[in-house]
């Protein structure tokens, strides 16, 4: 998939793809563009330029009908459970609506697809959560519920924007366990954004970095983890809070703040914070380029 | 099922809501009270011509613009009419130009204000502005004015205080949809497919009804007292019916002349009806309201 | 002599259903320059113990029982007048969120100004404004910016200005609830170093409330850990990351993804914090713990001393 946005140059020149069953980690900070980006993959955003192309087809040309029947292909799991269910629905029905929008078989065949989701998402008995109301039901049940409704249209690919950022700590690993299994079971394609990179070292297999609209390294976990290219990397895998007393912590901190994406600076975006800086790093603005094998970054002088 | 089992299961019924309403503090008691003010004298009115001691319009039953007495407890106006019936029985006209002109305003206002403000663009803008129009007219002085154009008569008084009101929901209504669009679980709507009617009334509306309710309620406050001011100004109704607005426009022309009870009574249920109405607005608003916050 | 020392504290809420204890009988206390992570997840009555030491807990909330010493002050009996003198003077508070603390329509140096003449109103504008450019100035704020307004910081520099504003009086004593929750990961890494300098320079005792491991471990030298309302475990940072008692602290710190750990399994707690209204008997945590026995049901276990570290559980209480 590639697209580009240039108003505000929230995501500017961004191309990257993803082969089936791939859960690739969208990371970054605020103002990265990782947000934007996703909802262009969703095509809930209009692209400026560029395309999106799912399964051979390019989404930026769709529209209406066709746009509104694509939807059963890719979905979206939202951030806060509390805001992303309508406090007045209750949660069977919110569930159901996925499949009566869609015009998925009849209405009470939609009503035992919604009951077999919510008991595979964890809530059992169905029974008792069907007619319940979402302030009835804890932060982690609501957001199993918005995991049922995402995927309760068998879709094949599913964009988790901060998925458990919202919940209780305690509760995330089963949230993450829980998206885990479904990908097995119904052969899912996830797109993980996040600013958490625990998180997105364990549960996704290729991570890419984004900062202030531009992808600055992208490769299998492994490499950009441990063997990371670009000194924003560096910087944010030293600033990582470790639960460890013992840890030694060698922490780059880069000079400065995020600027505004309203006016990125010249060059390379990241060159006033880095550490690393030369002067050909103000004037040229490097291209994403394979440094390692299957890992890219878009640095002039990547650290290896 | 006997009328004491009846009693029985309806107050059983009510029990559970009433003290709900009444754990929540001053906006319950609001509602409540409110509630009871309403429903009290909605009960007068209906059952004014079994409890009225002398017939409401019945001229000369006793001596004209006689003070309150044993006979005449509110006394009598300048017509000899008994003034414990007519404010027994002068609600009806209140009661019917408030709920039809509510009824009006809801059917009116809400479509018109959801549908503008989730299209946007130009129908909202357009819309929005012949609403601040009107919205900027002084409420009774319009009113006052379609009044006049329509002539007497209940419902032409209800759909000229139904005109004044509409902005009002208009705006409340607007204001709510452009936030509720924003929300999360919109776009939730737009990711599953829905087309834009299904996220309207399935997803907005819901969402949007407590506020609604807050307005009717404050509507029907001012429906009240519009009503009462638009007889006072001679428009609005045949002189035969009995209506305290109408008992309001003489009492004040005796006012002068010492006799005070001919718009005191009257005067007082107008305020005790509108009372009523802006307690249970109230309420249901500062209910709506924090909740939401929470 | 401790410099905070709260004892037995008991903080309800009067519900719709029934006063619920958000603290039960908590006990804390922290020595001068010391630094205590108080730890939970939401609804653990972490915010409201941060709250209750400055008598700040808001209506329906109110202190119960137990007793709260400030440096000598007893916080709960006190008068009005000297709970303010001890607001911002000797203690300084870091609210949860920055983006709402800070008054849009106020100039930064406004804020310094109003909070300084509050406590010493015999100080000149103009030397409330030097002390405020000194205290932003070590904060890495530059001296012109303390005439802009919030909207124009970015949510790091206003949790600095926050914390600027919490030490502008030099209180020897600074509360932070989850000081860096809002922010990004780099600003988070900058404000904890941050604050690990200012400890040493200032000397400040920090009492860090937070739901984050990862920044407890760095920084304090003491852990609380909390859950609905009680204390759950109190100990040494080391031994209790080293060897955590409470079953509730260990799948706590077993559910927190460790990117140095290499093929680290999370694991997670089933269930969720028990409806403080209809609280179940005995242990709070016995529904959700694995290791919950007969006893767990009917007795509410005490905080007793086992190897150096105070844990409420029976699986360590062997009377």
């Amino acid at each position: 998939m590639t697209s580009q946005k240039s108003f505000v140059h929230a995501v500017d020149d961004v191309s990257f793809s993803m082969d089936r069953g791939d859960i690739l980690g969208l990371v970054g900070e605020s103002g990265s563009g990782k947000s934007t980006t996703a909802r262009l993959c969703l095509k809930l955003i209009e692209p400026t330029s560029g395309r999106i192309i799912f399964e051979g087809v390019d989404l930026a040309k769709l529209r209406g009908e066709e746009l509104r029947g694509f939807r059963r292909n890719i979905q979206l799991i939202f951030q806060d459970p509390t805001a992303s269910l309508s406090p007045r629905i209750r949660i069977g029905e919110a569930i159901r609506h996925a499949l009566s929008f869609q015009n998925v078989g009849t209405a009470s065949e939609q009503v035992e697809r919604t009951r077999v989701m919510l008991e595979r998402v964890g809530l059992k008995p169905w029974s008792s959560f069907y007619d319940r109301y979402p302030h009835q039901l804890s932060g982690g049940q609501r957001q199993r519920v918005v995991i049922a409704r995402a995927l309760v249209l068998n879709p094949k690919f599913v964009v988790a924007d901060e998925p458990i950022a919202m919940v209780d700590v305690s509760v995330r690993a089963q949230i993450l366990e829980l998206m885990l299994e479904l990908k097995k079971e119904f052969d899912l394609t996830y797109l993980f954004i996040t600013h958490d990179l625990a998180m997105a070292n364990y549960v996704c297999r290729t991570i890419a970095i984004m900062y202030l609209g531009k992808i600055v390294e992208i490769g299998p976990k492994e490499e950009v983890f441990e063997k990371p290219l670009h000194p924003y990397t560096l910087a944010l895998l030293s600033s990582i809070p470790v639960p460890d007393p013992k840890a030694k912590l060698e922490r780059i901190i880069p000079k400065g703040e995020i600027p505004s994406p309203i006016n990125p600076p010249k060059g390379c975006r990241f060159h006033p914070r880095c550490p690393y800086a030369q002067t050909t790093c103000s004037e040229q603005e490097p291209e994403l380029e394979q440094i390692a094998p299957n890992h890219r970054a878009a640095c002039a002088y990547p650290r290896t | 099922m006997s009328s004491k089992r009846l009693q029985g299961r309806i107050v059983v019924q009510f029990l559970p809501a009433l003290t709900s309403l009444a754990r929540r503090g001053l906006a319950g008691w609001a509602i409540i009270a409110g509630a009871v003010i309403v429903a009290a004298m909605a009960i007068m009115t209906i059952v004014s011509p079994w409890i009225s001691p002398y017939n409401p319009i019945a001229i000369n039953v006793g001596p004209l613009l006689s003070p309150p007495s044993s006979q005449f407890p509110l006394g009598t106006n300048h017509l000899g009419q008994d003034m414990l019936s007519r404010v027994y029985s002068g609600g009806a006209i209140m009661f019917q130009v408030s709920i039809l002109s509510v009824i009006v305003c809801l059917v009116i206002g809400v479509p018109i204000g959801l549908f503008a403000s989730y299209t946007g663009g130009y129908t909202d803008k357009l819309v929005s502005l012949v609403m601040d129009s009107i919205y900027a007219f002084p409420g009774l002085v319009l009113a006052i004015a379609i009044a006049a154009m329509l002539g007497p008569g209940v419902v032409n008084m209800a759909l000229s205080i139904a005109v004044v009101y509409v902005p009002s929901y208009f705006r409340i209504i607007r204001s709510q949809v452009l936030t509720i669009k924003e929300l999360p679980y919109v776009e939730a709507a737009h990711m599953m497919g829905a087309k834009g009617r299904a996220t309207l009334f399935s997803y907005i509306l819901p969402n949007v009804i407590p506020s609604i309710v807050a307005v009717a309620t404050i509507n029907f406050a001012d429906a009240i007292l519009t009503a009462a001011g638009l007889t006072f100004v001679g428009l609005g109704l045949p002189v035969s019916t009995p209506d305290w607005g109408w008992d309001l426009t003489y009492g004040r022309r005796l006012l002068t002349s010492g006799t005070w009870w001919v718009i005191a009574f009257p005067g007082l249920m107008v305020v005790l009806l509108a009372l009523g109405f802006t307690l249970m607005g109230e309420g249901l608003s500062e209910l709506f309201n924090p909740r939401l916050q929470k | 002599m401790p410099l905070l020392d709260v004892q037995s504290l008991v903080v309800e809420y009067h519900a719709l259903k029934a006063d619920v204890k958000a603290v039960d009988r908590v006990s804390i206390s922290v020595e001068k320059g010391h630094t205590l992570g108080l730890v939970g997840e939401s609804g653990c009555g972490k915010s409201t113990l941060g709250l209750s030491t400055l008598r700040l807990v808001p209506p329906p909330g109110r202190i119960a029982s137990g007793r709260i010493t400030l440096d000598g002050i007893d916080v709960v009996n006190c008068s009005e007048e000297e709970i303010r003198r001890v607001r911002g003077k000797r203690v300084g508070y870091i609210f949860q969120d920055p983006m709402t603390s800070l008054n849009p329509v106020k100039k930064i140096g406004a804020h310094f100004v109003e909070m300084i003449r509050t406590h010493e109103p015999e100080v000149a504008e103009a030397d409330a404004l030097k002390r405020a450019t000194k205290v932003l100035g070590r904060l890495g704020i530059l001296s012109e910016r303390i005439n802009d307004f919030p909207h124009q910081f970015s949510g790091g520099m206003r949790q600095r200005v926050m914390i600027g504003l919490a030490l502008a009086l030099g209180p020897d004593l600074l509360i932070a609830d989850e000081p860096t929750t809002s922010l990004d990961v780099i600003v988070e890494a900058q404000i904890i170093e941050l604050l690990k300098e200012l400890k040493e320079s200032l000397r400040l005792t920090l009492v860090l409330i937070t739901h984050n491991i990862g920044i407890v471990a760095e920084t304090a030298d003491q852990v609380a850990v909390m859950y609905a309302g009680r204390i759950a475990e109190l100990g040494e940072t080391d031994g209790i990351f080293a060897e955590p008692m409470h079953p509730y602290t260990q799948a706590l710190l077993n559910s927190v993804p460790n990117i140095t750990k290499k093929g680290q399994v999370l694991s997670w707690i089933p269930g969720a914090p028990p409806d403080l209204a209809e609280p179940p008997p005995g242990c709070l945590f016995h529904p959700r713990c694995p290791h919950a026995f007969d006893r767990c049901k009917k007795e509410e276990p005490q905080l007793l001393k086992h190897n150096g570290t105070e844990v409420a559980c029976h699986l360590y209480d062997k009377r």
